[in-house]
């Protein structure tokens, strides 16, 4: 049966990094599923295709968890740490 | 007005199913000065410091506005929570209270703004009456959770006049913000 998915854009304002990726429930937190794309302003950016309903992510920003100040929402992954919630809809 | 709240109210239990959480809070965001705000700033974290200090800490983790009404529970929790003394007033506080205390997975979602009526904007004597509520609230929980203990009428005394300290503090403030 096919999944509803819609794609959402996602931005991190961390110009001094080397590498950010977004991780998530839905990429099962894989570092290297969805690398962000270093944008003109120092900033990192990307669009990723995401099923609809509630997704829990945080920023990998040179292998560090950073959560989402702008986020919808904060929660605790399976592992206890803290990260931020998005809804897809 | 209110409507983007309302809109998105149906968010709370879908999380709770969703990513398997015992609760979710919903948050209405508001600017540091909104009067909702400035009680919860100066008067419920600041008791909850007092009365529970690691809890508190823990729950701001996640929220600003730990008396929301907003909050979608799931029904295993709120089964135990029902087993235990359901208090009148602040169930919120209460709730993540426990949910902190038993290592439940809490999660806080945005729910939107709702613009501040003039009608509804909350007076000093309403929130003195708020704060005092509080109080009143963790006291009784600190009670409950401590009164087999060998020392605690000592401890409660103790932190009974550190709390009248923390509430005048706190209404001095808001009289000052709100009047």
């Amino acid at each position: 049966m096919p999944t509803a998915t819609c794609e959402a854009s996602t931005s991190c304002a961390t110009p001094q990094a080397e590498s950010v990726s977004l991780v998530g429930d839905f990429n099962q937190w894989n570092p290297t599923a969805h690398p962000m794309e270093r944008m003109a302003d120092g900033g990192w950016f990307l669009v990723a295709e995401l099923r609809h309903g509630h997704h829990r992510y945080a920023f990998l920003v040179d292998g560090h968890l950073t959560t989402d100040p702008r986020a919808m929402g904060a929660t605790r992954d399976d592992q206890g740490r803290r990260v931020s919630l998005v809804a897809v809809s | 007005m209110g409507q983007e709240v309302l809109s998105r109210l149906h968010d709370l239990p879908e999380i709770c199913i969703e990513l398997g959480q015992d609760i979710c809070v919903g948050e209405i965001e508001a600017d540091h000065n909104n009067p909702k705000q400035l009680i919860d700033t100066h008067g419920t974290f600041a008791l909850l410091y007092n009365w529970f200090p690691n809890e508190g800490r823990e729950i701001r983790q996640y929220t600003e506005r730990p008396r929301s009404e907003f909050f979608a529970i799931r029904h295993a929790f709120l089964g135990e929570m029902l087993h235990r003394r359901w208090y009148a007033y602040e169930q919120t506080v209460v709730v993540l209270l426990r949910a902190v205390q038993t290592g439940k997975r809490i999660t806080r979602f945005s729910v939107g703004n709702i613009s501040d009526l003039e009608e509804g904007r909350e007076s000093f004597a309403s929130a003195v009456q708020q704060v005092e509520r509080t109080e009143r609230v963790l006291k009784s929980v600190w009670r409950e959770l401590h009164a087999e203990q060998a020392d605690w009428a000592e401890r409660y005394r103790r932190l009974e006049t550190q709390s009248e300290q923390v509430r005048r503090a706190a209404l001095i403030l808001l009289e000052n913000l709100l009047s």
